[in-house]
């Protein structure tokens, strides 16, 4: 089978995946199933048709209407994975939106989503906390919000940076990327002391002393924070390329 | 014989699948190789549809899928294998009893032994 057949093979293919409204794992599936499944009838069908075109028109023949097949492909959609794609909408870049907008984004709807959880929470503070610690649970949860909330915004601009310098494969700029790597070693650093001066600020008599065992557990998720901001920005350039690659094929 | 296409197979599609998968794991299009072969070449179905139906058994657990490993020296992709479920083979013992029930009542109302 040469490229030129492959790639038509691509197009009936994607014909009937792109309209569906799943997440990406679900449509790659999806895409090499179709795909491993046209590449056999093809194989099937052209020992029996006198050329690649008129083997070609059975495959489109034998597959289906691609519109009507993405109608029940779309049915077949579990309800998790349709729930993930608008998340995956939601959570990628929006036409004309800067990174640092998209980062704000990110930021201000962490914190909306970890108060909306504190707030389920507050039935269930008279079984934990007494009454007067209501003020230092309240502080608690404003500090570990806005903590938070700049924490996505931090990842968001490291995760697009770091997927930039070290794998969009235009030139990898060193110092750049050291930066990067660096400042993502750091941002769970800054939260912790952040949180640690935050609460002090909201508990008087507060006076966290900062031991060696708290040292190498900060030092820990800090190595271990810039590896996972790293295997992000890789998973997002590998799902870029992906997603180039397929957005490339025209359609009808 | 005329032949037998989508609209007459609405509703038997996922049965006939988990009676195909009886004979042991395979991928789609051997699923409908085997369908052709046992309704003797009369079954028209549009290959596409297999997918979806196939998907829904595998969110009810009726069937089981695995990537294939190796290539085998083919171009294109990887194909799945699906197999059997032990919920499947329940299934599709019900499946058998329910068409039984309605092929007996179709038959009396039709006034044509089938």
């Amino acid at each position: 089978m040469n490229e030129t057949v492959l790639l038509k093979l691509k197009v009936l293919v994607e014909s009937a995946v792109r309209p569906v409204r799943a997440w990406l794992p679900w449509k790659k599936k999806l895409r090499e199933e179709l795909l491993g499944h046209v590449t056999g009838v093809f194989e099937d069908e052209l020992p029996r048709c006198a050329d690649e075109a008129a083997a070609l028109i059975q495959v489109e023949r034998r597959f289906g209407n691609p519109s009507e097949l993405a109608r029940t492909l779309q049915e077949s959609v579990p309800f998790r994975d349709r729930f993930a794609f608008y998340f995956e909408r939601w959570l990628g870049p929006r036409p004309g939106e800067s990174l640092f907008r998209r980062a704000v984004r990110h930021g201000v709807a962490s914190i909306a989503a970890e108060a909306a959880a504190f707030v389920a929470l507050m039935p269930l503070f008279p079984f934990f906390w007494q009454p007067d610690e209501m003020g230092l649970f309240l502080s608690f949860a404003m500090v570990f919000c806005i903590c938070f909330g700049g924490l996505m915004f931090m990842s968001t601009l490291l995760i697009n940076g770091l997927e930039q310098v070290l794998f969009s494969g235009i030139g990898r700029a060193r110092f750049k990327a050291c930066l990067l790597v660096a400042f993502s070693c750091v941002s769970p650093v800054l939260l912790y002391f952040t949180f640690v001066s935050a609460m002090s600020l909201a508990i008087p008599d507060h006076n966290p002393s900062l031991g060696m065992a708290s040292l190498w557990s900060i030092l820990s998720a800090a190595v271990l924070f810039a590896g996972i901001l790293i295997w992000l920005a890789w998973e997002l350039s590998s799902d870029n390329r992906y997603r180039e690659e397929w957005s490339r094929l025209q359609i009808d | 014989m005329n032949e037998i296409t989508g609209d007459k197979l609405r509703g038997h599609l996922e049965t006939m699948i988990l009676s195909s998968l009886e004979k042991g794991e395979t991928h789609g299009l051997e699923i409908l190789r085997r369908l052709e072969l046992a309704g003797c070449g009369l079954l028209r179905l549009k290959e596409g549809s297999l997918y979806p139906a196939l998907y829904r058994l595998e969110a009810q657990g009726l069937v089981q899928a695995v990537w294939e490993e190796e290539m085998h020296g083919r171009r294109g992709a990887r194909r799945r294998f699906y197999r059997l479920t032990s919920k499947g083979k329940r299934a599709l013992n019900k499946g058998r009893a329910d068409w039984v029930v309605f092929a007996r009542t179709m038959s009396g109302i039709l006034g044509a032994p089938a």
